[in-house]
């Protein structure tokens, strides 16, 4: 019966139904709005690194992981070929590259800074990265030169160096000797994070060794055939992996990014937040009004003997019933204005530095992230109740004869 | 007509207050999330720049797009008397600040090396505050403190040696072998991971450069206005042989990453604002929709439209203006709460943030503009969404409305 009666009110006062409908419906089509816009920013953030420079995931020693010192290999040479073939063993790996990482310094002319260099093998890292994509100067080890380093836009630009110009990189081999060796620039690389292009640069595996007389392996980048699922496909990989490596994903691997993401959560809680509290006034304003504006009916209901636990959940059917409307409503709404901005993109073209200061592209296509969309949809709908509470009890308070009257 | 306005306002008091209360909350939430947005990057900015690097810095010209010892400055060069005589400068801070590698024999790193007066320095680097362990060092010392992050990575406490190998002036090799003091939690996260301190004097030595420093930072007394100061000593000094940088110009990263940052901002407060719009066009709806009959009365006996409408959005005016006013100074307490009771991030958030060269807290401003510029804003919507109720007036049909 007051399903009827809750029904039969929100059609009787269409004006007053659409507030609030548009209301709720405004308030999911922006939750997942400001959800896609974030996601989309942060997914191209992470395909970047995960392209570029991190990969799925890597293995390390576990001392390694501890303190990156050069001693902290992963293993002899037939140790590291068991591993990678017992990755590659997996079928959703795709391709596994080996790189040795010396932290030390590049010395220019005229200044020095430290860095962390990262010993790769060409042709693996061609297949497995990304990498050969970002070189903006130069190749990426085309020629068979003999020390050459590719360093980063940013690196490049603090030290006051191009192209085919010399560096000296100091670094230490496994038996804490410091050896120091002159390379040539064959090579700039721009990948979307000007911080990591600032503190990596690259030299060939093979060049490492004959400097420093040793060929050492710290890491092994795994790439997987798709992103989903990255952490349970690094938990397979990690039950089969010998005592003393350890394999991580790219979110642990790279916390920063990992965080990144949980940060992006913490803003994203706190938009939507004030979003949704700016829709609980919105509502429980309208809703009030609504009282106010039937006070005469809602009177004349209590004079006829419906009691006030009945009117009370009346009102929150009614709520309840305008939020089923509006909840596909505003998901649709949400979803076509996303997918129209996927198509275009933001363009923030005029902040291209500061975005790339934190690892983000210019122009933002943000994304569908439909996992979300009920919980949105649900979010404001119990906003929308929550909205209706006080109204409702504003009603139960109504004295009937005052009410008819008008007064 | 002001006056019937005023009466309207006052005769439904229950409608008032909610109109006022629409609007006030609107301007509270609009207000909040900028003060957020904003006071994040100004909390940050003030953490670097006044506690580390100065807001005004005096190199050699040419050091600061070029960063070696080659271009240092002669001190003798420098009429530090002159400084001092501008009433807002406190003094001038020398620091020797370079690349080193620092190896303790097992482990080698590039580090950051800053040769200092920690009595003289900026309160970040005052290391006194700063110490977790041992001591700091006398200006004739010839010791080192290490940041944290770095003792951290070398496992090194009090008591042990570090060597230095790197690069001095005028390509001279700079070699020196020092006992660690103490160790220092550095304020900023970039720091604490790759700074060793060492007494300035010995810094000159070791760098074979004394008499000399890279970095003059202009200290600058509290409240002072930074721009102003940065104007009139760039008048009095020689700019062709040094120059006077404001932080802006040293780390134009800064600028370009909280521009980035605000551009996503202002995406979110305009979603927001979508939002606030709906709320107060809703307000002004069930407005109208409660009135028909009160408008259908007036205007059959004899009220002109036109002048109900004015009426009207007079009177609607008042209430938009009273909830903007009054939500602009009920948000000032929140604003105030949360710039110094920050929201504080906990663990791995607290990693992500510092990451950026954050401290990890959530601050807001207190800067009143924000709350003028949103009042105002949100004062425009609600006088533009008031025309629905002149429309509305002004096809009422004054017979079927008083039946409603």
């Amino acid at each position: 019966m007051i399903f009827k009666i809750a029904w039969r009110n929100i059609w009787r006062s269409k004006v007053r139904s659409l507030v609030v409908l548009t209301s709720i419906a405004l308030g999911i089509w922006a939750g997942l709005l400001i959800i896609g816009f974030s996601f989309g920013m942060n997914n191209e953030r992470t395909a970047a690194a995960i392209g570029s420079t991190l990969g799925h995931s890597q293995v390390h020693s576990s001392s390694f992981l501890e303190e990156p010192t050069s001693a902290a290999v992963l293993g002899s040479a037939a140790e590291v070929q068991a591993m990678e073939e017992l990755l590659q063993k997996a079928s959703f790996v795709k391709g596994v590259s080996t790189r040795a990482i010396m932290m030390g310094m590049v010395s220019a002319p005229k200044s020095a800074r430290g860095v962390r260099m990262i010993a790769v093998d060409p042709e693996s890292e061609r297949v497995n990265s990304n990498l050969p994509e970002t070189i903006v100067e130069g190749d990426f080890f085309e020629s068979k030169t003999r020390n050459s380093v590719i360093i980063g836009q940013k690196l490049a630009d603090k030290l006051g160096l191009g192209l085919r110009k010399k560096v000296v990189l100091t670094f230490q081999d496994a038996d804490g000797n410091i050896s120091r060796a002159s390379f040539r620039i064959t090579g700039i690389y721009k990948t979307l994070n000007a911080t990591w292009d600032e503190l990596n640069l690259y030299i060939k595996r093979s060049d490492l060794a004959k400097t420093i007389g040793q060929d050492l392996v710290h890491e092994i980048m795994v790439r997987y055939d798709e992103t989903e699922n990255t952490e349970e496909k690094t938990a397979e990989l990690s039950a089969a992996m010998p005592e003393g490596a350890t394999i991580l994903s790219w979110k642990r691997n790279s916390p920063e990014l990992g965080y990144a993401d949980d940060m992006m959560g913490i803003m994203l809680v706190l938009v939507l937040g004030i979003i949704m509290m700016a829709l609980l006034f919105g509502i429980i304003n309208n809703m009030l009004m609504a009282i106010l504006e039937r006070r005469r009916e809602l009177g004349m209901l209590m004079a006829v003997g419906m009691n006030k636990r009945k009117l009370f959940v009346m009102i929150l059917v009614e709520t309840l019933m305008l939020g089923f409307v509006a909840g596909p409503v505003g998901i649709l709404l949400g979803d076509l204005s996303t997918r129209v901005m996927m198509g275009i993109g933001i363009d923030l073209t005029s902040k291209k530095e500061g975005l790339s200061n934190m690892g983000i592209q210019s122009i933002i296509y943000p994304e569908i992230v439909p996992e979300y969309y009920l919980i949105v949809a649900v979010m404001v709908v119990i906003t929308a109740l929550l909205a209706s509470l006080y109204p409702a009890y504003k009603a139960l308070k109504l004295n009937p004869v005052q009410a008819i009257r008008g007064e | 007509m002001l006056k019937l306005a005023w009466r309207n306002i006052w005769r439904n008091k229950g409608r008032s207050a909610i109109s006022i209360a629409a609007v006030m909350f609107c301007v509270i939430f609009a207000v909040v999330l900028r003060s957020f947005q904003i006071g994040v990057w100004e909390n940050m900015t003030h953490e670097i720049v006044a506690n580390n690097f100065g807001y005004l810095q005096l190199h050699q010209k040419g050091f600061w797009a070029d960063q070696t010892l080659d271009n240092s400055l002669e001190l003798a060069s420098i009429n530090e008397q002159m400084f001092l005589d501008h009433p807002e400068v406190k003094g001038l801070i020398p620091r020797i600040e370079s690349f080193s590698l620092v190896s303790t024999g097992e482990g080698t790193k590039g580090t950051l090396v800053m040769g200092i007066d920690p009595k003289k320095e900026l309160p970040g680097l005052q290391l006194d505050q700063f110490l977790m362990e041992g001591s700091t060092f006398a200006p004739d010392d010839k010791s080192v403190v290490v940041a944290e992050g770095l003792a951290k990575f070398f496992n090194l406490s009090v008591g042990d040696t570090l060597l230095f190998i790197g690069q001095g002036y005028h390509a001279a090799s700079a070699y020196g072998r020092y006992p660690v003091v103490g160790i220092a939690r550095m304020r900023n996260p970039e720091l604490n991971k790759q700074l060793v301190l060492m007494p300035f004097k010995e810094a000159q030595f070791m760098y074979n450069c004394v008499g000399r420093a890279t970095t003059l930072v202009v200290d600058l007394e509290e409240g002072a206005d930074y721009k102003r100061v940065d104007q009139e000593l760039l008048a009095a000094i020689d700019s062709s042989a040094i120059e006077l940088l404001s932080w802006e110009q040293l780390f134009p990263e800064i600028i370009q990453t909280i521009e980035a940052d605000m551009a996503g901002g202002q995406i979110f407060i305009s979603i927001l604002y979508v939002i606030i719009s709906f709320v107060l066009l809703g307000t002004v709806i069930m407005m109208v929709a409660e009135r028909q009959r009160e408008f259908g009365i007036l205007v059959s006996i004899g009220m002109r439209k036109s002048k109900l409408a004015v009426v009207t959005v007079v009177e609607n005016l008042i209430l938009t203006m009273g909830g903007a006013l009054l939500g602009m100074a009920i948000v000032k307490p929140v604003q105030f709460y949360f710039k110094y009771n920050p929201i504080d991030l906990s663990g791995q958030m607290r990693e992500a943030v510092e990451q950026f060269n954050f401290e990890p807290k959530l601050h807001t401003t207190t800067s009143f503009m924000i709350n003028v510029n949103h009042g105002l804003i949100i004062f425009l919507i609600g006088s533009l969404v008031s025309l629905y109720a002149v429309w509305k007036i002004m096809t009422l049909n004054p017979v079927k409305s008083m039946r409603s």
